[in-house]
């Protein structure tokens, strides 16, 4: 089933929550809403059920309008899976109870339960199914939701941080079984996080969103190396920054000239990039283009070395400039050396600085 | 949702629409028996009232939560026993402890007679003795009966409280003392406010102690204007201002319950509790016994002596009595129960001002005397009757008679405007243990609002609505005034019956009534106690079993 939403504005009170949301979600497809807290994506997650009342726009789902102003169907009509942040079992009603509560319409009281103990099976709860919810782990908790949510066969499920009150190590793990079990089921996906890790690994694709409005929506890919704006560059990850003034198409910085062709002549740039970007090289004899740099401490991280490095001063400011490069592995190179180091080019994100808004789009 | 607005708000109207009439009469014309009214008595009544709800409102407060923290969270000597017995004085009313404690202490009582056995006295002149029948005689008397509300529901209060937060709390560095005063009281607070409030709200609405003591309050001026004098006006006109008075009180309650939190599902453990030993366990002993002592096993044991030395009053006459008794109580109940689930799941799925504000309107009831409300009720019903009566004789020559006034719906409806509060609190607060997600688990898995409400909230909140049906059951029981004013032609209850021969001064002859009453109360008083211990997630009953 496919879910599509146009134009959506909500307002509490005298504060718009949304503003102009348009959204596509295709059958199969796993969309992850992103996004800092307070941006409002739990309340669009809240108006696609039914839970709260739409203002200003349309939704449809399967080409059906399920909302509009005058017409709004109850969240029981409208045949959507919703995994709750804080998972709402029912704690007078056992895990098989809770997983057979919305599957009401089946008259057939065998095909029922076997509906349900399929959906517990695909989450590996069935060996739970007379147990309370009380007595279950947070994880098992969080499964059972999910199979709850999937029994009566929704074509959406809308998931709202549903990875949020679980520890990390537990997260990760669940996260995947999830990710496999909404892949395997087909059904379109809608999940709220934060956490931009979580959103790239579930999503197929992301929508950004600020302040009530979608930033930037694209495969995590896309999101992630071609951010359309500071915001988005910074969400993903820890950047570097750099600023410069933009002179003839070049922006001359203390890791030399970088190429700025859109940008107008005389206007402040910032210019960023990802700590994985930054190329070391320990060798005596400085390679084309690099400039020198001071290896300040290192730090071993699962995977990678966070190496911080200081700079000659930089040209605006005139201040040390201080990076972090991120490299796979152990890096050897002992604290106080001196290293050399290059950004490819095509791995700069470069953006208007604007006096007021840091996060507001280039063009 | 406009369904349930209506609802919501109709029902309210309804319910509040004798309030309404009481309230309308501040803007009638003030008649000159007022301006006497308020230039002779009226500062007493204001004085009186007052006084009455600052000790009881000490008393009960001081006996209600340190006992409620006591058996809950310590362990001493007799422990279960105090659980349930602290909550049993709540099934005296007033009134008859009041007939009671004056049977025993008054000149010719058992007391009296000792003293002056063992010292030779003879006459009132030639000793001291605390008068009873005064007002810091009811002021005790209230105590004794009315702390049990502050008891109960501090008490579910202190046992919904996750253990994990009361740790976190000694791992913080408080002790035991600091943890009750800076983690357990405060959270608490909004139950204890809640039985406060029924508290005070009852010593307002008391009519019998006042009335037997002579201590005038604004509701024996209320009773005096309405039958004394005949001025219904004018009595309508003394409760408006009562209720102004009262509002504040109401304000004050709600103000203080504001920040209510609800527990998260979170986690839940046997709650470890501190082991009292030496001196200690004796004085939490002895803090527990004093209150079960003089609130019902002293009060008791004189009414059963009584009513074996007076069994000739327990006659068939007195066994109907009892029926009808039991029989305007369960169905108050569940008529009351229901309103309240019905006002505060519609409130919960149209939230704002306006069914917020129909709630606490319907609420309001509890906090109008009986005699006031029953007031309210029959001028209306009146009116309603004369106009039908007057159409039917119109057109079809035939009298319809009384329809309304002096029915068994009228009584019951009044029953329910008083008492609709005592269920509500309830209701509410057990209406918080369903959180606002599980509604959206339910309505997005196929469920319809009315659905939700039978398969979701109602098992959840079934203790919860038993205990707040359980405490209506006893109000009416005990309910005297407005059952004095709007009863059927011939029906009696237990309640007029002791009030009558007691102020006939047969005080002795007046307690096998008053035992009944009491009998009746404790049943269901001690289901509501263990009711509460179950209700606890991870204790007691089977399917909310240890961890």
């Amino acid at each position: 089933m496919s879910l599509i939403i146009e134009q959506i504005r909500h307002s509490y009170g005298p504060n718009t929550v949304l503003n102009c949301i348009d959204l596509h979600v295709q059958p199969g497809e796993v969309v992850c809403l992103l996004g800092p807290s307070g941006c409002g994506k739990t309340s669009l997650l809240r108006l696609i059920a039914g839970l709260e009342t739409l203002q200003h726009g349309r939704i449809l789902i399967n080409g059906r309008v399920v909302a509009e102003q005058q017409h709004q169907l109850a969240p029981e009509q409208r045949g959507i899976g919703f995994l709750f942040q804080d998972f709402a079992l029912f704690p007078h009603l056992t895990v098989l109870e809770n997983t057979l509560f919305g599957l009401g319409a089946i008259q057939d009281k065998t095909l029922r339960l076997q509906q349900a103990t399929t959906a517990l099976e695909r989450v590996n709860m069935a060996s739970f199914a007379h147990v309370y919810p009380h007595k279950l782990s947070g994880g098992q908790q969080q499964r059972v939701a999910l199979a709850r949510a999937l029994a009566p066969k929704p074509g959406i499920i809308l998931l709202d941080e549903p990875f949020s009150s679980l520890d990390a190590r537990l997260r990760v793990q669940i996260r995947d079984q999830t990710l496999h079990v909404l892949k395997s089921s087909g059904v379109a996906t809608v999940m709220v996080t934060h956490d931009p890790e979580e959103a790239m690994f579930m999503a197929d694709r992301i929508v950004l969103m600020n302040r009530g409005r979608i930033v930037q929506t694209g495969s995590p890919v896309d999101l992630y190396s071609r951010p359309e704006n500071a915001f988005v560059a910074t969400f993903f990850s820890d950047v570097n920054s750099i600023t410069g003034i933009v002179h003839e198409s070049l922006v001359h910085t203390a890791l030399g000239k970088i190429v700025a062709v859109d940008l107008p002549e005389g206007s402040n740039a910032t210019i960023m990039f990802r700590p994985e970007s930054i190329l070391i090289d320990t060798g005596p004899t400085p390679p084309e283009s690099a400039v020198s740099a001071t290896v300040v401490t290192t730090r071993l991280l699962p995977g990678t070395t966070l190496v911080h490095l200081r700079l000659a001063p930089d040209p605006v400011n005139g201040e040390p400039l201080h990076l972090h490069a991120r490299v796979p592995g152990v890096f050897t190179a002992p604290e106080g050396s001196r290293v050399f180091l290059r950004v490819p080019a095509h791995l700069f994100y470069i953006f208007v600085q604007e006096a007021e808004r840091k996060s507001s789009p280039v063009d | 949702m406009r369904f349930w607005l209506i609802l919501v708000v109709g029902t309210a109207l309804f319910v509040a629409a004798p309030i309404v009439v009481i309230m309308a009469h501040l803007f009638v014309p003030s008649h000159e028996v007022w301006s006497h009214l308020a230039s002779t008595v009226l500062p007493r009544y204001v004085a009186n009232s007052l006084g009455l709800m600052l000790g009881v409102g000490a008393g009960t407060l001081i006996i209600g939560v340190s006992s409620a923290w006591l058996v809950t969270m310590t362990n001493f000597p007799w422990r279960r026993f105090f659980e349930w017995s602290l909550v049993i004085p709540l099934a005296i009313p007033a009134y008859v402890i009041a007939f009671t404690y004056t049977g025993l202490l008054e000149f010719g009582g058992p007391v009296q007679t000792l003293l002056r056995e063992m010292f030779g006295w003879r006459y009132a002149t030639e000793y001291w003795f605390p008068q009873i029948r005064s007002l810091s005689g009811a002021i005790v008397m209230m105590t004794l009966v009315f702390y049990p509300y502050v008891y109960m529901l501090s008490r579910a209060a202190f046992l919904e409280q996750s253990v994990c937060v009361l740790d976190a709390s000694r791992t913080l560095g408080k002790g035991a003392w600091s943890t009750f005063f800076q983690v357990a009281l405060p959270l608490a607070r909004p139950a204890i406010a809640g039985g406060l409030a029924l508290a005070l709200m009852e010593t307002l609405n008391d009519f019998g102690t006042v009335d037997f003591f002579a201590v005038d309050t604004f509701v024996t001026g209320i009773y005096r204007t309405w039958l004394g004098m005949g001025q219904p006006a004018v009595a309508a006109q003394l409760g408006a201002v009562l209720m102004l008075f009262i509002l504040a009180l109401i304000l004050l309650e709600r103000w203080s319950r504001r920040g209510k939190v609800s527990h998260t599902t979170g986690y839940y453990r046997q709650l470890p509790r501190f082991q009292l030993t030496g001196i200690r366990a004796g004085l939490a002993f002895i803090f527990c016994l004093i209150p079960v002592f003089f609130g019902f096993i002293l009060p008791t044991a004189a009414m059963v002596i009584w009513t074996v030395q007076t069994w000739d009053f327990v006659d068939l006459r007195y066994l109907r009595m009892m029926q009808t008794s039991l029989t305007l109580g369960a169905i108050s109940a569940v008529a009351a129960v229901s309103t309240a689930v019905l006002l505060a799941y519609g409130r919960r799925l149209v939230p704002g001002k306006i069914t917020s504000v129909a709630v606490q309107i319907a609420s309001m009831g509890y906090a109008i005397p009986g005699a006031v409300i029953a007031l309210g009720i029959m001028i209306p019903c009146v009116y309603f009757d004369t106009t039908i009566d007057n159409l039917a004789r119109n057109l079809f020559g035939i009298s319809t008679g009384l329809l309304l006034t002096g029915t068994w719906t009228a009584l019951i409806f009044a029953y329910v405007v008083r008492f609709l509060a005592v269920s509500s609190n309830t209701v509410e607060a057990s209406l918080q243990k369903v959180t606002a997600n599980m509604d959206g688990a339910a309505r997005t898995l196929g469920l319809s609002a009315g659905q939700t409400l039978r398969r979701v909230h109602g098992p959840i909140m079934r203790g919860s609505l038993l205990t707040a049906g359980i405490l209506v059951f006893v109000d009416v029981m005990k309910e005297l005034p407005a059952t004095l004013m709007m009863r059927p032609f011939g029906l009696n209850t237990l309640a007029i019956r002791s009030y009558e021969l007691a102020s006939d001064g047969l005080l002795k002859e007046s307690s096998s009534s008053s035992l009944a009453i009491v009998v009746a109360g404790i049943i269901p008083v001690i289901l509501a106690s263990v009711m509460i211990a179950r209700s606890r997630p991870g204790h007691g009953s089977k399917k909310y079993s240890e961890q």
